[in-house]
């Protein structure tokens, strides 16, 4: 069933449909939509599920922490400053493998403050050993929340979905519905075999002693690693019942193309309209749009990106002082190749800055003069800044 | 009321010996059953029970952080609801900081929210240069074992400007833990501390510059720096017996037979003891008192001459041996402390208190019995490990040069002395001999140069000649008044507990409201918790202490059984931040009570109750003397904290009696 | 040992694989020690012992462990000059027990209930005692515990000694005596009355002789020259209890010389030394927690408790110094958890966790564990 739903509302649906029962999150500019949703369907009585109106969300995640470990499906939603208090959790979670689920609007972070958009909030966050996903429409927001859930407790690893604030969060799109029946018989109810239980007393979350913390990461990385394959198999369930495939990555137009532009998020949809109008002209350009952020795919993204004389890696975050998360991860892949094509690093759209497709054909052209002449300018670019009043 | 016996925390957790908190644990896990889910804050609790890959708890258990336990508990909590499984309850548990300080939101928004979740902090006020605990001190009440000094006794010391023997007042006794510990070895000496403890050396200036004596520690020194030693006690006084002869209806009296037992020590009785311990044996229940000394021993004259001098008896017997029948006397000779059997003989403390002429005596007692001498030197065997070791000090006490304590294993059926042996047995012997001593008026650079302290009356150098590892074991401190320096297996070393005390050490406790509770010094909590859980209108509100247990149990079956938000707030001592012996640990829980620091008393809906009024309220001077942590505070501030504790009690209506 | 994702461990209590036992270097020692009352008593009543199963209720019992020592418990519930209360602990706190009241009231309990203590086995032995005052009735009873044929010879007409003829009737009153009395002839003690011995001749055939004639002059067939604290005499065979000894004066004082001559004549026949009487450490009033006890005086006021509910609330306040009475709290506070309760009054520590720290043993209320050093 087709609904107009923002990014919030989708969000919140996915929740409500994959039937959460703990969930606890503190409303913070762009999410607070969310939050007040899945208050509302409580109320209701739509959605039974207990809501923890808590204090922080450093709260809000270790109350998801305390509702995994009890054996309950739990749910938090957030964006950057919420995402950085609970950030200590975010690694408890995930080293005491808690399939804990949330959903996050990227935001940018404070200093300065920003209510707007980019990336930087879930990148700063990517070595947390959480799964990341990053959905470019509303329609992913659902779909991905709903794989989230199912991967996550299949694997016992906690997932994030990623989308954009205000740009999908607060902007209406028409989403195809599943029913509750269709998403019931695609998530089964969450019963984990190690939960906290007075009949079998477990102890969660001892000390890891010198001789055995190397293996349990060790064994944390493994597992996160094999997410991989889990999301693909679990996409490809998704897309026999639901009708709509997703993989680790998105290939838009990309045969035989020599300049190809790699983005995650909405961005990419700016950049569908960049590639589409190089195209009509003749030019071989495309797009790698990337959904499964962590663990990195270096492999596919390899096989994606080496026919390409040279790649644009396309960003919404800085590792400041250096270059951009998703450009330094997508080099490291390469670094043993053989055939390595040209990378050059844009840093757009920080704190919202808006990104027409003009700037990004202004990007695709440098990019293929630079490619041609074999020859890297400035690395990284950031695209827009107004010289003028820089001091 | 009855304890279930069930352990729900198991043994083996690695918890100081003693620990308040851990006490505690398992009080409330009793009083709570198997039903429940434990939510633990990063602490001492949660690294004790569970090292990875053991635990100690019997009951589900989670940890997640340091601040966020109350929140965790509500996740639990909200979860067991969600998911209809009842009957159990969520407990969360953090001590004084995970509860107060960094863990105040989460619990605040806990107790809002109104979840049904027990809170428990356990209150320790933890935070947190040591001995070996054999090691034995010089006190003015004779030898001891460092592990039995107590505070206020009198130590011997090392005055740093006088260069003289005195004795300082002992201000604190400190269980350290265990810890690495090395050997120092001098010729005549040999001591076990830590890395960190610090000793007296002496500091070559070098040619032309001025040696002095400076504070080295233990892992700074190296072979051939040369340490301050004991040399001589020139002191002593007549050693008053305390022992009660029986009395007329005493099933064990003899009461004829009448010996003298002498009430004070005197040269001939030491000798006659000094026999005794190399040659003698008593066994109270026969009223006998042995000697094996055969005919034509030399000190078998001696001592029938010395018994019926000091005893005013003469003992009988045969050629190989001689016999003084005396229930009374064997009883007395049982109570001085020199032990039984000739493995276990021993010098008792009160023997170094004595006078010169005394302490040789018994010397002179045990060569007659034991010893022998070639030439100038002595030699003195025994099968006591303990007894050679302690004569050497003694030796030392009286200026002797001593030599190490040869020891030596025998197999049974080997030759020993013209007999074969029916057991494996072991025996040593000690060399000493009288020193020369160093000709000061005609070369007294040279003396100083070899011996810095040449000349002086009670201390002189030696030479290290060995540091080794001697692994992992308890350790014990002392704090010393004024030079802060003690005397230990010959040596003078530093005490190393250093006080963390500001100015004001309790500056802030004009700051503290009505429970009664007591910071920790610098970094003090100022807040009164159990009041901010009532601001939060919450059904249940405790105090409590591990020190009286079953108020403990009673307040937290209470707790939960409420339907809603509690919290429950216990005093726990910790022997190792608090500096106490580790079996005082109960004794300072109550007398904290008892003082009226700690205030017990319960707050249902609001209302506030006294659980436990001590019969009459003891001065807080008695609670603080105990600790080593307040061992720095001076009469002024004991009686301001006594001020503020009457303060604090008279608001909450506690009052003086009952 | 695979590792469980999360590091989670799920075995509980699995710390129990870790012995601590390495930690300590002094470790507990549960001993039962003199309390002051029971030194005192010049017979050496258990009265800790006894008290103990008076509070539970536990009558007969109670009964039993006093006849063990003391043959007349009724006699003595009303004259002894009470060696215990003076010394008795609790006098520190309020008022000491009124243990002589007590007595008094197991004795006439015992009375009234007809409980009766059975002689030994017999061992064919019989022992003469000459003189049925209070050390030779003692004596003979106690023999006849132990099994031996007791024959008693006196001199006057009526038994009892100094319990017969030295106290007013309201002090002790005839009947009562009499009863006692009876007790021992129901036990097998042979009496005599009437009957001077004048020498030693004519107690040939007896294993062994006790002379227990107090005061009186004893004929010259008799005498002896001294006695050790056994009553041996020096005269194999022959032995001395009571006044005659060197006791002094008192039924209790006697009663006790007679019991302590009974086992030395046991031994005796037996070809045996006698056993010296165990004496573990008495204790002091400085080693009682005073804090685990609240002010309470004398349950009756100054003549002590009457019926049984005081009694039994009156035994309730017993310190129990030096004698575990179950009270649990070495088991309570123990950290370890690893003291184990074998029985009612019985604890063990497991040695395989035991740390030293010693807080059993700085919070027995009653002494009866202490901290030594650990040989390694």
């Amino acid at each position: 069933m087709r609904q107009l739903l923002n990014g919030n509302e989708a969000a919140a649906l996915a929740a409500k449909l994959a039937r959460v029962q703990v969930i606890s999150a503190y409303p913070i500019t762009p999410q607070t939509v969310v939050v007040e949703t899945l208050a509302k369907y409580v109320a209701d009585g739509e959605l039974e599920a207990e809501f923890v109106k808590v204090e922080s969300e450093h709260s809000a995640l270790s109350v998801c922490l305390g509702a995994s470990a009890t054996g309950a499906r739990a749910f938090t939603a957030t964006s950057s400053q919420g995402l950085m208090l609970m950030s200590e959790i975010l690694y408890v979670v995930s080293g005491m493998r808690l399939p804990v689920v949330m959903a996050n609007a990227n935001r940018s972070l404070s200093a300065p403050l920003s209510i707007w958009n980019d990336q930087q909030d879930s990148l700063s966050v990517r070595d947390s050993g959480w799964i990341q996903l990053y959905g470019e429409n509303n329609q992913e927001i659902l779909d991905l929340l709903l794989l989230a859930f199912r991967l996550a407790e299949s694997l016992s690893l906690p997932t994030m979905v990623c989308y954009d604030g205000y740009i999908l969060s607060h902007t209406s799109e028409s989403v195809e519905v599943p029913s509750q029946e269709e998403v019931d018989a695609f998530l089964p109810p969450y019963s984990p075999s190690l939960r906290l239980d007075p009949d079998r007393p477990l102890t969660m979350g001892p000390v890891g002693v010198p001789e055995i913390y190397l293996e349990a990461r060790y064994m944390q990385h493994r597992a996160l690693r094999g997410a991989k394959e889990g999301f693909v198999r679990v996409a490809e369930e998704f897309g026999r019942r639901f009708g709509r495939r997703y993989g680790i990555l998105e290939e838009y137009r990309t045969e035989g193309a020599e300049v190809l532009l790699l983005a995650m998020g909405s961005l990419a949809g700016t950049a569908k309209e960049a590639v589409d109008r190089c195209r009509e002209r003749g030019e071989r350009v495309g797009l790698v749009r990337l959904l499964l952020y962590r663990p990195f795919p270096g492999e596919e993204l390899v096989r994606a990106l080496s026919g390409a004389k040279v790649v644009a890696v396309l960003e919404k975050d800085i590792s400041t002082g250096w270059m951009g998360a998703l450009y330094t991860d997508t080099v490291a892949a390469f670094a043993n190749e053989a055939r390595r094509p040209l990378f050059l690093n844009f840093i757009l759209g920080l704190g919202s800055r808006d990104v027409r497709v003009e700037d990004l054909e202004e990007v695709i052209r440098t990019v293929r003069r630079e490619g041609e002449e074999g020859r890297v300018g400035e690395n990284p670019r950031w695209v827009g800044v107004k010289k003028e009043v820089l001091e | 009321m009855r304890l279930p016996e069930e352990e729900l925390l198991a043994p083996g957790h690695r918890a100081c010996p003693g620990c308040g908190e851990v006490m505690a644990l398992r009080l409330i896990l009793k009083a709570l059953g198997r039903r429940v889910i434990v939510v633990q804050a990063t602490g001492c609790m949660e690294v004790v029970t569970t090292p990875y890959p053991q635990t100690a708890w019997r009951v589900p258990w989670i940890h997640g952080a340091f601040e966020n336990a109350a929140a965790i508990a509500s996740g639990v909590e909200a979860a067991l609801r969600r998911l209809g499984r009842e009957g159990i309850k969520v407990v969360a548990m953090g001590g004084d900081g995970g509860t107060a300080d960094i863990g105040l939101q989460a619990l605040s928004g806990m107790m809002e929210r109104g979840h049904n979740v027990l809170y428990v902090c356990t209150d320790n006020e933890a935070y947190m240069n040591c001995l070996d605990p054999s090691t034995l001190v010089l006190t003015e009440g004779g030898l001891k074992r460092v592990s039995e000094v107590r505070v206020g006794e009198l130590l011997y010391s090392f005055d740093t400007q006088k260069q003289t023997l005195v004795a300082r007042r002992c201000s604190g006794v400190f269980f350290n833990g265990v810890h690495d510990i090395h050997e120092v070895v001098t010729p005549h000496h040999l001591i076990r501390a830590t890395p960190n403890h610090p000793f007296l050396i002496l500091e070559r200036g070098g040619r032309g510059g001025r040696n002095r004596l400076v504070w080295k520690t233990l892992s700074q020194l190296r072979v051939g720096d040369e340490v301050v030693v004991l040399k001589k006690i020139p002191y002593g006084h007549s050693y008053r017996f305390n022992f009660r002869p029986a009395r007329i209806g005493d099933p064990k009296v003899a009461h004829l037979n009448p010996v003298r037992i002498p009430e004070r020590s005197s040269p001939e009785l030491m000798k006659l003891l000094g026999i005794w311990l190399g040659d003698g044996w008593v066994r109270p229940e026969r009223a006998e008192v042995g000697f094996a000394l055969p005919e034509g021993k030399r000190g078998r004259r001696e001592l029938v001459g010395l018994s019926q001098k000091v005893l005013g008896t003469t003992p009988t017997g045969n050629e190989s041996h001689l016999y003084l029948y005396s229930s009374s006397l064997a009883r007395f000779i049982d109570s001085l402390g020199f032990g039984r059997g000739a493995k276990n003989k021993t010098i008792p403390a009160w023997v170094f208190t004595l006078p010169v002429e005394e302490r040789k005596a018994l010397v002179e007692g045990m060569m007659l019995a034991d010893g022998y001498s070639l030439g100038g030197s002595h030699r003195y065997v025994s099968a006591s490990r303990e007894l050679l070791r302690r004569l050497r000090l003694l030796l030392q006490t009286l200026d002797y040069r001593v030599g190490k304590i040869h020891w030596q294993e025998r197999r049974k059926g080997e030759r020993c002395v013209e007999r074969e042996l029916l057991r494996d047995t072991g025996f040593g012997y000690l060399c000493f001999s009288r020193k020369r001593a160093p000709n000061l008026e005609e070369y007294p650079s040279q003396c100083r140069y070899g011996d810095h302290l040449a000349g002086n009356e009670f201390f002189e150098m030696e030479r290290i000649i060995e540091l080794r590892y001697a692994g992992r074991n308890q350790t014990v401190d002392l704090r010393v008044e004024r030079d802060h320096n003690f005397i230990a297996e010959g040596m003078v070393v530093h005490n190393t507990g250093i006080q963390r005390s500001g100015t004001t050490p309790f500056g802030a406790w004009t700051t503290t409201t009505p429970a009664g509770r007591i910071g920790r010094g610098e970094d003090r909590s100022k807040k009164d918790m159990p009041s901010i859980a009532l601001a939060h209108r919450i059904p249940y509100v405790a105090t409590a202490s591990v020190g009286y247990p079953w108020d403990l149990v009673w307040k937290v079956r209470k707790a939960a059984a409420v339907e809603g938000p509690s919290y429950l707030h216990v005093h726990c001592p910790c022997p190792t931040g608090w500096r106490h012996d580790s079996s005082l640990s109960i004794r300072v829980a109550r007398l904290a009570v008892e003082t009226g620091c700690w205030v017990l008393y319960e707050a249902e809906r609001g209302e506030i109750r006294i659980t436990f009024r001590p019969e009459r309220r003891r001065p807080v001077g008695e609670y603080l003397r105990l600790q080593g942590r307040f061992s720095h505070l001076t009469e002024e501030e004991v009686e301001r904290i006594q001020r503020e504790v009457d303060e604090r009690c008279r608001e909450l209506g506690l009052g003086w009696y009952g | 040992m695979r590792l469980l994702p999360g590091l989670v461990i799920d075995r509980p209590g699995s710390s129990a694989e870790y012995l601590t036992s390495g930690w300590r270097y002094l470790h507990p020692v549960r001993e039962r020690r003199m309390a002051p009352c029971a030194f005192s008593c010049p017979i050496g009543n258990d009265i800790p012992g006894i008290l103990y199963l008076v509070e539970k209720g536990r009558m007969e019992e109670a009964w039993r462990l006093l006849k063990a020592t003391n043959p007349f418990p009724s006699v003595c519930g009303r004259v002894c000059y009470r060696f215990c209360e003076p010394a008795c602990n609790r006098g520190e706190l309020d008022e000491p027990l009124a243990i002589r009241a007590v007595e008094r009231f197991l004795g006439d309990l015992g009375r009234e209930r007809g409980w009766r203590v059975e002689a030994g086995k017999p061992t064919g032995k019989r022992v003469a005692v000459v003189g049925a005052g209070p050390a030779g009735l003692s004596c003979a009873y106690h023999l006849r515990l132990l099994g031996h044929g007791v024959r008693v010879f006196e001199a006057r007409g009526r038994e009892g000694g100094l319990m017969a003829w030295g106290m007013p009737e309201e002090h002790l009153p005839r009947a009562v005596l009499e009863e006692e009395l009876a007790s021992l002839r129901e036990m097998g003690v042979e009496v005599e009355g009437g009957r001077r011995v004048e020498g030693r001749r004519e107690l040939e055939g007896y294993g062994a002789v006790v002379l227990a004639t107090g005061r009186e002059p004893l004929p010259e067939g008799l005498r002896v020259e001294r006695t050790d604290e056994w009553g041996r005499t020096g005269v194999e065979g022959v032995f001395a209890a009571g006044e005659l000894a060197g006791e002094r004066r008192g039924v209790a004082r006697a009663m006790g010389s007679g019991r302590r001559v009974a086992l030395a004549v046991d031994a005796f026949l037996r070809g045996r030394e006698p056993e010296p009487l165990p004496t573990p450490g008495v204790v002091g009033p400085g080693e009682i927690k005073l804090d685990y006890f609240t002010f309470s005086p004398r349950v009756g006021g100054p003549s002590g408790p009457a019926s049984e509910e005081e009694v039994r609330a009156e035994a309730g306040r017993c310190f129990s110094c030096g004698s575990c009475n179950g009270c649990d709290n070495c088991w309570i506070l123990c950290p370890e958890a690893c003291i184990v309760k074998e029985g009612e009054r019985e604890y063990r520590t497991d040695e395989n966790y035991c740390k030293g720290c010693g807080v059993c043993a700085a919070e027995c209320p009653r002494a009866v564990i202490k901290m030594v050093e650990e040989v390694t």
